[in-house]
């Protein structure tokens, strides 16, 4: 049998229109697995290929990525924000808590969930990257963490604080992610064993936030006790101490 | 219907739906750099990470013609799970593995939450991926005659006759197969 004959016979196969003749003969060769391979071929060909919109879509595509251009600058790359530059991150938190001070010397009153609001922000990302086992989950969630997917962010942080608990970095960033999420109390769960560990460099800002999320439940008093903890060099503390006033 | 979280979402899976390529370029600059980072981070190239985004378009382009596309997340985290779980099946058939195994973990959990047909997207695209590769004339009978247009209605737009249509169905059809075969990824579906 020539292959033009084997695909006549698959083609009224696919359209069921197999003589009684034609039909003994493809029951013999479907014994062998080779056959029904091509044939299961055949049929997928023809279902996709029959749907124009699929076609009209890929085509669409195609010229997409003939024309599309990889950025110069490494989305990751420029989003990683070196140790070193914690410094300039200092300056802008400080700038910014001056702005959040005088905001407060006007607005008289506002309810804890106000003093959220206006309080709450994202952290940076100040963390140094690292190689190891899971560099790459961490980077996964510092990408989430940056376009704001904090869902996923805060599980991609809890995966990588699994795998290392001593980076206090991963329980800091997972915890800020959950406050996005709007899970208070298990923020405050991965914060408050940050504020009693001896000074690092998330000390202050897991005081901070905590502070923050007793805020937003309502805990006055807690919330009051975290922020009277921050140190007076830290960068939050000018806006702690706004905060702090408004809630005594 | 197409539910999103972002009204921004939406217009991007619309314009998707309707083969527009400036739309589709909005969402290689959403998505595609994250894939290819992540992809040459895990054995793979550029051209890869091109390769399985063309395939995650399809996937959804799928869901979104069959009114089943449901967005829990957003667009580009959507896009990014699907190519990690198409890269993953990859690596896997050629008996490799993710650099990270907690991330190879997570990837086996999302695609367990979001169903993916794994296989079933890679026939699709290596048989338009193939499809698109034959000349003009050959993809012109092929896809009318996979609509059922009869040959002598085929041969009359072509200005052309019966036997001619048929002949050259054969041989376009016989040069489609073969490519497709001729793929790696085939042998290993």
């Amino acid at each position: 049998m020539t292959t033009e004959e084997k695909y006549i016979l698959i083609e009224k196969h696919l359209d069921k229109s197999l003589s009684e003749e034609e039909q003994v003969i493809f029951d013999k060769l479907m014994l062998d697995p080779e056959f029904k391979k091509e044939i299961a071929l055949h049929q997928g060909i023809e279902s996709t290929l029959e749907d124009d919109q699929l076609l009209k879509v890929q085509a669409a595509i195609d010229q997409a990525n003939r024309t599309w251009q990889q950025p110069t600058q490494q989305l990751s790359e420029a989003k990683i924000t070196p140790l070193k530059s914690i410094y300039k991150f200092i300056g802008a938190v400080a700038a910014v808590g001056l702005i959040f001070f005088a905001y407060f010397l006007i607005s008289k009153t506002s309810s804890p969930d106000q003093l959220y609001s206006q309080h709450f922000r994202n952290h940076p990302i100040v963390m140094s990257q690292r190689s190891g086992d899971n560099e790459i989950t961490v980077q996964n969630a510092i990408n989430q963490y940056q376009a704001e997917n904090f869902e996923e962010a805060a599980k991609l942080f809890e995966f990588a604080r699994q795998a290392n608990p001593n980076q206090l970095a991963y329980s800091f960033y997972e915890a800020i992610s959950k406050m996005n999420n709007g899970a208070f109390q298990e923020a405050i769960s991965l914060l408050k064993p940050l504020t009693q560990r001896p000074k690092h460099v998330f000390s202050d800002a897991s005081l901070w936030y905590l502070g923050l999320a007793h805020l937003k439940l309502g805990n006055s008093k807690e919330s009051i006790s975290a922020l009277q903890n921050i140190n007076s060099a830290s960068p939050y503390f000018n806006e702690s101490s706004a905060l702090l006033k408004k809630l005594k | 219907m197409i539910e999103t979280k972002s009204k921004e979402d939406k217009k991007l899976l619309i314009g998707l739906q309707e083969g527009d390529s400036a739309v589709i370029l909005k969402i290689y600059d959403l998505a595609l750099p994250l894939v290819i980072n992540w992809v040459q981070k895990n054995n793979g190239s550029e051209d890869d990470a091109r390769d399985i985004f063309q395939e995650a378009l399809l996937a959804v382009y799928k869901k979104v013609a069959s009114n089943n596309l449901t967005l829990t997340c957003t667009l580009q985290s959507y896009l990014r799970i699907i190519c990690k779980n198409l890269w993953l099946a990859r690596l896997k058939r050629k008996d490799m593995q993710l650099n990270d195994p907690l991330d190879e973990k997570l990837q086996i959990l999302e695609n367990e939450h979001f169903e993916f047909d794994i296989e079933n997207n890679e026939k699709t695209r290596l048989y338009v991926k193939h499809f698109f590769k034959l000349g003009d004339q050959c993809q012109e009978i092929l896809s009318l005659y996979f609509k059922k247009t009869p040959l002598k209605v085929i041969a009359e737009k072509l200005d052309t006759t019966e036997n001619y249509i048929k002949k050259r169905k054969f041989i376009c059809k016989e040069r489609l197969v073969k490519s497709i075969q001729q793929d790696p990824i085939f042998s290993e579906l």
